[in-house]
């Protein structure tokens, strides 16, 4: 029978075993906190259920809408609208995911920031702190999606669709993205966290695009042709993402911006916060 | 406060045959406030019974109080002490923020004081590069650390220590004690500590107590005790 290891059995914890770089940092935040990180992930998928149950609603409904059970001119009417309703669905039900992001960036600051995490206390604090300006935020380009959408739904143009993705993945998501992540550390203006937002992402547009691409990357699934198996599979991945992927994309976000900050911010203008999260490197 | 007064307080114990033993028998004395109170004795001396009398977690005769009043009415949450064994107890699935905040919380404290709370008392120890750890990773020392942040940070009046260092080699022991000096003295706490080791006691007392099969041999300084002419006080020297 294997001997059970005693608790507190193991060498001490040096102080120069703690990370000095946002790389250090990040398998640091990731080896001690993966519940907490697991846990964030959770709640974003619990907040992502209504949108979740409402999209494999309309995806199965749209399955049975074929031109056996219309002609074409009836479908084409009825699938334009059925769009309509799941991109009207989509901005809004995205709303729930978005108030768990609040509360989950704050968790997962304080993570990156070594501080200690009350997890259920953090999340509504963070709920309560980011819940104007990342609303005004969101507002932003949603209202910009649905215009667009309309302008794209009357034209049927599927090259107008293709744009508006790409001008979204590109302008849009990355600037909103700066944006939180700027809300989340500092406290300005709504005009401030836009323009700080278009600053940071004018110093880091390539990582940037990428970031965003891959922080968008279940909307590309719209482009998968839709069967009762790909439904399926789509959806498990989906929730696998929310609980393991966007966790992990907001760290790698944190990381990266606040070594942005840092270097355009906080070394002059905020030193109580200069590599907040790292350990002194004279001390290694 | 200015004294935790035993007057004529006495504990009885039924052990397995039945019988009645006396473990501690008709004290009378003071512990005084904002000092160390050491209190040494053999095993079975009544040092621990004394600190669970004032925990109220044991029944007994006589009057308990602090300064004038009684505890006895007082229920034991607002008595305002902190209890600290020998056991590491951690929960060893959170992390260390997460096993200080604890009693904090069942305090209903608020969370920004009891965050502040935490942060000073890490810091007090050196453990605030810990926080975010967990605590079954943590070394013996690290750990016997965690758990007197955990005592400590309650800012009680009073703080009880029940053979802290019992299972603690020598030099963490020695450690341990210190801070538990260092943190009494720097915020002009209440300390009553008990313990076996007499090495410990005269190094961080400021009177030390000694008790024999329930009876209080008498109250000493730490010089008084190493020079003492007393039978019982120089054979725990001589052990």
């Amino acid at each position: 029978m294997r001997k059970k290891k005693p608790l507190f059995s193991n060498p001490d914890y040096k102080y120069s075993s703690l990370p000095t770089t946002r790389k250090e940092a990040f398998k640091d935040v990731y080896h001690h906190n993966f519940k907490t990180i697991t846990l964030s992930g959770l709640m974003l998928l619990l907040f992502s259920i209504p949108l979740i149950i409402f999209l494999i609603m309309m995806d199965y409904g749209r399955l049975g809408m074929t031109s056996e059970k219309f002609n074409e001119e009836e479908l084409r009417a009825v699938l334009l609208l059925w769009d309509i309703i799941v991109n009207g669905g989509v901005v809004l039900l995205l709303y729930p995911v978005l108030v768990a992001l609040m509360g989950v960036m704050r968790v997962l600051k304080l993570l990156v920031w070594q501080e200690g995490i009350d997890f259920f206390y953090d999340f509504k604090v963070g709920i309560k702190e980011n819940i104007k300006y990342f609303s005004l935020l969101y507002l932003f380009p949603a209202l910009i999606f649905i215009g667009t959408y309309c302008v794209y739904a009357f034209l049927l143009n599927f090259l107008i669709g293709i744009w508006l993705i790409i001008l979204f993945v590109i302008i849009f998501v990355p600037l909103f993205i700066w944006s939180i992540y700027v809300v989340n550390v500092y406290q300005t203006t709504l005009w401030n966290y836009i323009k700080n937002g278009a600053f940071f992402y004018s110093r880091t547009l390539p990582l940037t695009i990428l970031f965003s691409i891959l922080i968008s990357f279940p909307f590309f699934s719209i482009f998968i042709p839709l069967s009762g198996i790909t439904i399926i599979v789509k959806y498990s991945l989906i929730i696998v993402m929310m609980v393991f992927y966007y966790p992990f994309m907001i760290i790698v976000g944190y990381l990266y911006s606040l070594s942005k900050f840092d270097l355009f911010i906080n070394k002059d203008n905020y030193p109580e916060i200069y590599r907040k999260g790292l350990y002194d490197i004279n001390k290694k | 406060m200015e004294k935790i007064n035993f007057e004529h307080v006495s504990v009885y114990f039924e052990n397995e045959k039945g019988n009645i033993v006396t473990a501690v028998d008709d004290i009378s004395f003071s512990f005084i406030a904002h000092k160390i109170n050491v209190v040494v004795g053999y095993s079975g001396s009544g040092k621990t019974t004394l600190l669970k009398c004032i925990t109220g977690a044991l029944l007994y005769e006589g009057k308990i109080s602090f300064d004038d009043m009684d505890i006895e009415p007082i229920p034991v949450q607002k008595r305002r002490i902190s209890y600290m064994d020998q056991n590491i107890t951690l929960y060893p699935n959170a992390n260390v923020y997460e096993n200080i905040l604890f009693p904090l919380k069942a305090m209903k404290m608020e969370h920004d004081e009891a965050d502040q709370r935490i942060k000073e008392v890490a810091h007090q120890l050196g453990i605030d590069f810990l926080l975010t750890r967990k605590t079954k990773c943590l070394s013996m020392g690290q750990a016997s650390r965690v758990s007197l942040a955990k005592a400590l940070v309650k800012d009680s009046d009073i703080y009880l220590f029940d053979e802290i260092s019992k299972n603690l080699d020598p030099a963490l022991a020695k450690e341990i004690s210190y801070l538990v000096k260092d943190y009494l003295v720097s915020n002009n706490k209440t300390g009553i500590y008990v313990t076996h080791n007499i090495k410990e006691a005269t190094s961080i007392a400021d009177y030390i107590y000694v008790l024999n099969e329930g009876k209080l041999v008498g109250v000493f300084t730490p010089r008084e005790f190493v020079t003492s002419d007393n039978e019982i006080v120089k054979s725990l020297l001589v052990d």
